[in-house]
C-alpha cells in the first residue's frame, strides 16, 4: 500500500512544477557551491606546495658545501648554522575541505621553525591574504547550502502534507479508504525524501571521483541523510497536529530561525561569557617581559648550564668558550619556561570554551552539524589543534636534534644532514574523527526518533 | 479611520500571545547581546590597556642603549575596541589586534580573535548586529504577511472595502499598525541599549543616530515589501513564502554570491606572493649594509659638499645615522607601494560590494552598519596608518639622534634615557563621524532607494487591492 500511495505522489511531484523548481535551484546551490570549495582548496594546495622548498634547498645547498669541503660562510659544519636555516611547515587542506572550508580560511596553515626562533613565534602562524569582511561572511560552501538551505527545502516541500490534502478536499477521501493516515504520511515523505537523497548521493559520488577519500564522503553522506531525517520528522510532527498549512509554515519557520539562526550563536556567545576566549595580548606583553638580554645575561646562563650538563661541555676545549648560538639557546629554553604556565593557562582555557561548545551543541542540530561538518572535512577545531601540535612536536624534533651539537660544539657530518627530522603533516585517522561523528550522529537521531514517534501516535489516535 | 485601522492591528498583533512571546524573546535576545558585547568591551579594554602601560613601560626602563638598538627593540601598537563595537562587531574578529612597530620593517598585525575560535564562527556570535539585520526582518514578515491576505481570506477585506474605506486609508492603517508594534518594542530597547553604551564609553550620539537612521531604511524596505506582497498574494500561505524566498536570498545567499563575485572581479595576490614582493624589493633598495652602493656614495658626495669637507671624518655630525634614516625612507616607499597596492583591491572589493549590493540591500546595510560602529575594514586601515606613521616618526627620531648627538667614532656609544622619554606615547583617534557619513554616502542612498521603492510598491499594490 505504502508503494502504491508513493508511486502516485511520486507522479504528483514529478508534475508539481513549483516543487521541482525548488529542488532544482537547490541541486544547482550545491553545485555552485562545491565549485566554489573545491576552487579555493585547489588555490590553497597550490600557494601552499612551494612554500617548504626554499628551506630545503638551502639545507641542500649547505649539505652539498659540506661534501665539497667548503667551510665558507656560514659554515656548513656548525650545527646553529643548519638549523638556524629556516624551515616552512605547511598543514595542507583536510581531506574534504572542498565540502566545508570551515575556519580554514583562518585557521593557521603554514609555520616557520629555526633554531633560532623561539617556541612561542609558533602560535603566530599566518594564513592567507584575505578580504576580512569576506571571511566575517563565510563562504558559500557545501556545508552552507546543507546546514541552512537544504532544512528550508524539507520544509517547504512538506509543510502541507495533511493540510494541503484538507484544503484540496481530497482528506476526506484519503481518510475513507483502508489506509492508516501515518502510512499515508509516510508515503509522501519518503518520496520527497528520496528525491533529495538522490541529490545527496550523487554529490557523494562526485566527491568520491573528486577526492577519492571514500570512508570520509560517506561519513559526510551518512551526516546528511541523518540531518535531514531531522527536519523530515519534525515536519510530519507539525503536519500530525492538524492545523492549517499557513499555521505549520509559520511554525516551522519559527523552529527553523530557532535552531539554525538563534541556538548556534546563543551557544558561543554563551561559552564565551562565561569562560572569555583568551586574548593573546597578555600572552605577547608578558613574552616580552620574560626576554632575557641576550648581551647581559647571556653568557653567564650559559655557565650555569654548563655546569648544570656537564656531560654536553664540548670535548676539546677546557675553558668554555661562549658561543652566540650556545647563548641564543639556553636564553630561549629559560624563556619558554618562564611563559610555559601562562601558554598552558591560554590553552586549558580555550579548550574550556571549546567543551562548554561541545556539551551544549546537542541542542541545535544545526550548530552540531557545522561543526561535525567541518571536523569530517578536516578543516574543524578538532584539527586546527591538530595541526598545532604537530608542529610544536616538530619544534621540539627540530631543537633536540641540532641542540646537543651546538653545546659540544660538535661539527655537522653530512651523515648528520640525511639524519635531519623532516616534516610531513599526518592526517588524523579516519576511524578517531568516525567515533567523534558517531555521538554526533546519537545527538540527532534521538530527537528524531522521538518526533516521529510523538508523530504517529497522535496520527493514530486521530486517524 | 486610518487610526482605527492601526489600533485594530495592534490590538490584534498584541493579543496574539505566540507573537508575543517571539517579540519579547528577540529584544530580549537584543538587550542580552548588548549587555554580553559590552562585558567583552570592557574586558578587552582592560586587557589592551595593561598591555599599553606595559609596552610604554618596557620602553622607558630601556637603560642606556644605542638608539638603532632601541629602535629594534620596538613597542606595541594596540588597537582600541570601537565605542560601538557592542553592537556590531564587523571584521574585529577577522583583523588583528595589535601591531608591532620595529626599525626596517612595517609589519603584518598579529592576534586575530577568529583563529582561536572553533568553527562555530561562522554566523559568528548572536550580536546585536545579527539580530537587527536577520531577525528583525523576520519579525516584520511574521508581523505584516497576512495583513491584506488574511483579511481576503477570512472574507474581511470585501466587507471592509464594501463599507467605502479607501485602500489608501487601509494602507496607512496597516502601515502605522505595524509600525506602532515595532515602536513599543524598539523604543524602549533602543533607550536600555543607549544606556548600556553610555556606560562604558561616551555615547558617540552622530554615529548612533546614523546608525539608527541605517537600520530604519532597511526595516521600512522590508515593511514596505510585506505589505505589498501581502496586498498582492492570492494567500496568506503565498505571501508568507515569497517574503521569506526573498529574505533567504537577501540575508543568506546574495551577501555570500557577491563577495564571491568580488573576490573573481578584483583577485587578490596570496600571502607567499605579496610578502615576496615586499622582500625582493627591500634587496632592490637602499640597504644600511652596503656603504659602497651608488645611493649612498651620492648620498656622501651630497652631505660632503653641503659641510664643504673632503671626509666623512671631519663632518660636525655622525654620516651612519643619514644611512639609516636613507634605508629606512627606501624601506618605507617600498612597504607604501605594496600595502597600498593590497589594500586598494580590498577597497576595489569593497566597492564592487557596495554597487553589486544594490539587488541586496542586506548586504549594503552590513557593510554600513559596521562602518558607523567603527568595526570594518577602513577604520582598521585607518588604525595601521597612524601606528605606521608612528613608527615612521620614532626611527626617525632615533636616527636624527644618532646623526645630531652621538660621535661617529664611538658608533658603540649610547644614548640618555631620556630620550626614550622624549619619545611621545602612542595615541588614537578613530575617524569622525562626518568622515564616515561621507564614504558611506553611497550605502544610505542605495538603503533610502530600496526604503522608498518598497513603500512605494505597498502604496500602489494597496491601490490595486482586490477583494
Amino acid at each position: 500500500m505504502i508503494l502504491r500511495i508513493a508511486k502516485h505522489e511520486a507522479r504528483l511531484l514529478w508534475r508539481d512544477r513549483s516543487l521541482m523548481l525548488v529542488v532544482v535551484l537547490f541541486g544547482l546551490m550545491c553545485v555552485y557551491a562545491i565549485g566554489r570549495g573545491s576552487a579555493w582548496v585547489h588555490e590553497r594546495r597550490a600557494e601552499l606546495a612551494p612554500l617548504p622548498d626554499s628551506g630545503r634547498q638551502s639545507l641542500h645547498n649547505l649539505r652539498e658545501r659540506l661534501a665539497n669541503d667548503d667551510e665558507g660562510v656560514p659554515n656548513p659544519s656548525a650545527a646553529h648554522v643548519a638549523g638556524g636555516v629556516s624551515q616552512t611547515l605547511i598543514a595542507p587542506p583536510g581531506p574534504l575541505a572542498e565540502f566545508s572550508i570551515g575556519r580554514a580560511d583562518v585557521a593557521p596553515d603554514r609555520t616557520e621553525v629555526s633554531l633560532m626562533r623561539s617556541a612561542h613565534a609558533l602560535d603566530d602562524a599566518p594564513t592567507d591574504l584575505a578580504n576580512p569582511t569576506h571571511l566575517l561572511l563565510g563562504v558559500f560552501d557545501l556545508a552552507f547550502v546543507l546546514i541552512y538551505l537544504y532544512p528550508l527545502v524539507i520544509l517547504a516541500v512538506s509543510f502541507d502534507l495533511l493540510a494541503g490534502e484538507r484544503d484540496q478536499g481530497t482528506l476526506a477521501l484519503v481518510r475513507s479508504q483502508p489506509v492508516a493516515l501515518w502510512k499515508f504520511l509516510a508515503a509522501k515523505i519518503v518520496c520527497r525524501f528520496a528525491l533529495l537523497i538522490g541529490l545527496l548521493v550523487f554529490i557523494f559520488v562526485v566527491s568520491l571521483i573528486k577526492t577519492g577519500d571514500g570512508s570520509r564522503s560517506l561519513m559526510w553522506l551518512i551526516l546528511s541523510i541523518t540531518y535531514g531525517a531531522f527536519w523530515f520528522s519534525l515536519a510530519l510532527a507539525v503536519n500530525a497536529s492538524d492545523r492549517s498549512a499557513a499555521w505549520n509554515a509559520v511554525f516551522l519557520i519559527g523552529v527553523w530561525v530557532l535552531l539554525v539562526l538563534v541556538a548556534p550563536g546563543v551557544i558561543p556567545t554563551l561559552a564565551a561569557a562565561i569562560d572569555p576566549t583568551p586574548s593573546r595580548v597578555e600572552l605577547v606583553t608578558a613574552e616580552r617581559s620574560a626576554k632575557p638580554d641576550l648581551q647581559k645575561d647571556g653568557a653567564e646562563r650559559l655557565d650555569q648550564f654548563y655546569r648544570d650538563h656537564p656531560e654536553l661541555l664540548p670535548a676539546e676545549a677546557k675553558r668554555v668558550q661562549v658561543v652566540r648560538a650556545a647563548r641564543i639557546l639556553v636564553l630561549q629554553r629559560e624563556q619558554h619556561a618562564k611563559l610555559q604556565p601562562l601558554a598552558d593557562r591560554f590553552d586549558e582555557q580555550l579548550r574550556r570554551q571549546q567543551a562548554f561548545i561541545a556539551r551544549w551543541r546537542y541542542l541545535s542540530p544545526a550548530l552540531l552539524m557545522r561543526e561535525v561538518f567541518a571536523d569530517v572535512a578536516g578543516t574543524g577545531s578538532e584539527r586546527m589543534r591538530e595541526v598545532r601540535r604537530q608542529f610544536r612536536v616538530f619544534r621540539e624534533e627540530w631543537e633536540s636534534f641540532f641542540a646537543p651539537h651546538v653545546f659540544r660544539q660538535h661539527p655537522m657530518a653530512v651523515a648528520d644532514y640525511d639524519a635531519m627530522p623532516s616534516f610531513e603533516f599526518d592526517e588524523e585517522g579516519d576511524d578517531i574523527v568516525a567515533k567523534r561523528v558517531g555521538w554526533a550522529l546519537l545527538g540527532i537521531w534521538v530527537p528524531t526518533l522521538v518526533l516521529a514517534a510523538m508523530a504517529m501516535l497522535r496520527l493514530r489516535r486521530v486517524g | 479611520m486610518i487610526r482605527k485601522i492601526a489600533r485594530k492591528e495592534f490590538i490584534e498583533m498584541t493579543r496574539d500571545g505566540r507573537f508575543r512571546t517571539v517579540a519579547m524573546a528577540v529584544c530580549g535576545l537584543l538587550v542580552v547581546a548588548i549587555v554580553l558585547g559590552a562585558m567583552h568591551h570592557r574586558r578587552e579594554e582592560s586587557q589592551r590597556d595593561d598591555a599599553r602601560r606595559a609596552t610604554r613601560e618596557h620602553w622607558l626602563a630601556q637603560g642606556e642603549k644605542n638608539p638603532h638598538a632601541a629602535a629594534h627593540f620596538g613597542v606595541f601598537a594596540f588597537k582600541p575596541e570601537s565605542a560601538l563595537s557592542p553592537i556590531d562587531r564587523g571584521v574585529n574578529d577577522f583583523v588583528g589586534t595589535f601591531v608591532f612597530l620595529e626599525a626596517h620593517r612595517q609589519n603584518e598585525f598579529r592576534s586575530r580573535p577568529a583563529e582561536d575560535s572553533s568553527a562555530s564562527g561562522q554566523l559568528g556570535a548572536l550580536t546585536a548586529a545579527v539580530i537587527l539585520q536577520f531577525l528583525v526582518p523576520l519579525l516584520i514578515i511574521a508581523l505584516g504577511f497576512a495583513s491584506f491576505a488574511g483579511e481576503r481570506e477570512t472574507g474581511t477585506l470585501r466587507q471592509l472595502l464594501s463599507i467605502g474605506v479607501s485602500p489608501r486609508k487601509l494602507i496607512a492603517g496597516k502601515w502605522f499598525g505595524v509600525v506602532a508594534v515595532l515602536a513599543v518594542l524598539f523604543i524602549p530597547t533602543t533607550i536600555i541599549a543607549a544606556g548600556v553604551l553610555s556606560s562604558i564609553h561616551g555615547l558617540d550620539v552622530p554615529r548612533c543616530v546614523m546608525l539608527a537612521i541605517g537600520y530604519l531604511l532597511y526595516d521600512g524596505c522590508f515593511l514596505g515589501l510585506t505589505l505589498a506582497v501581502s496586498a498582492l498574494a492570492s494567500s496568506s500561505r503565498m505571501s508568507l513564502l515569497t517574503m521569506l524566498g526573498f529574505w533567504v536570498t537577501v540575508t543568506l545567499i546574495l551577501p555570500r554570491v557577491i563577495a564571491d563575485s568580488a573576490e573573481i572581479v578584483h583577485p587578490l595576490p596570496s600571502l607567499a606572493q605579496f610578502r615576496a614582493g615586499i622582500d625582493v624589493d627591500l634587496k632592490k633598495g637602499l640597504s644600511a649594509h652596503a656603504t659602497d652602493s651608488p645611493e649612498i656614495v651620492k648620498l656622501r658626495e651630497r652631505v660632503l659638499k653641503q659641510y664643504g669637507k673632503e671626509r666623512v671624518e671631519d663632518l660636525p655630525i655622525n654620516f651612519d645615522g643619514l644611512i639609516l634614516q636613507a634605508s629606512e625612507d627606501s624601506g618605507n616607499a617600498v612597504f607604501d607601494r605594496h600595502y597600498r597596492a593590497l589594500w586598494s583591491i580590498y577597497h576595489d572589493q569593497d566597492v564592487f560590494r557596495s554597487r553589486v549590493g544594490v539587488f541586496a540591500p542586506a548586504s549594503v546595510m552590513r557593510d554600513l552598519s559596521m562602518a558607523l560602529a567603527g568595526t570594518d575594514f577602513e577604520h582598521h586601515r585607518h588604525f595601521a596608518e597612524v601606528a605606521e606613521t608612528y613608527r615612521r616618526g620614532l626611527i626617525r627620531q632615533m636616527n636624527h639622534h644618532i646623526t645630531h648627538h652621538m660621535n661617529g667614532a664611538e658608533y658603540d656609544s649610547k644614548a640618555h634615557p631620556e630620550l626614550w622619554s622624549s619619545v611621545e606615547d602612542f595615541r588614537y583617534e578613530p575617524p569622525s563621524a562626518v568622515e564616515v557619513f561621507r564614504s558611506q554616502r553611497t550605502n544610505f542612498a542605495i538603503l533610502a532607494g530600496w526604503c522608498i521603492v518598497a513603500l512605494g510598491a505597498a502604496w500602489i499594490a494597496a491601490m490595486r487591492v482586490k477583494p
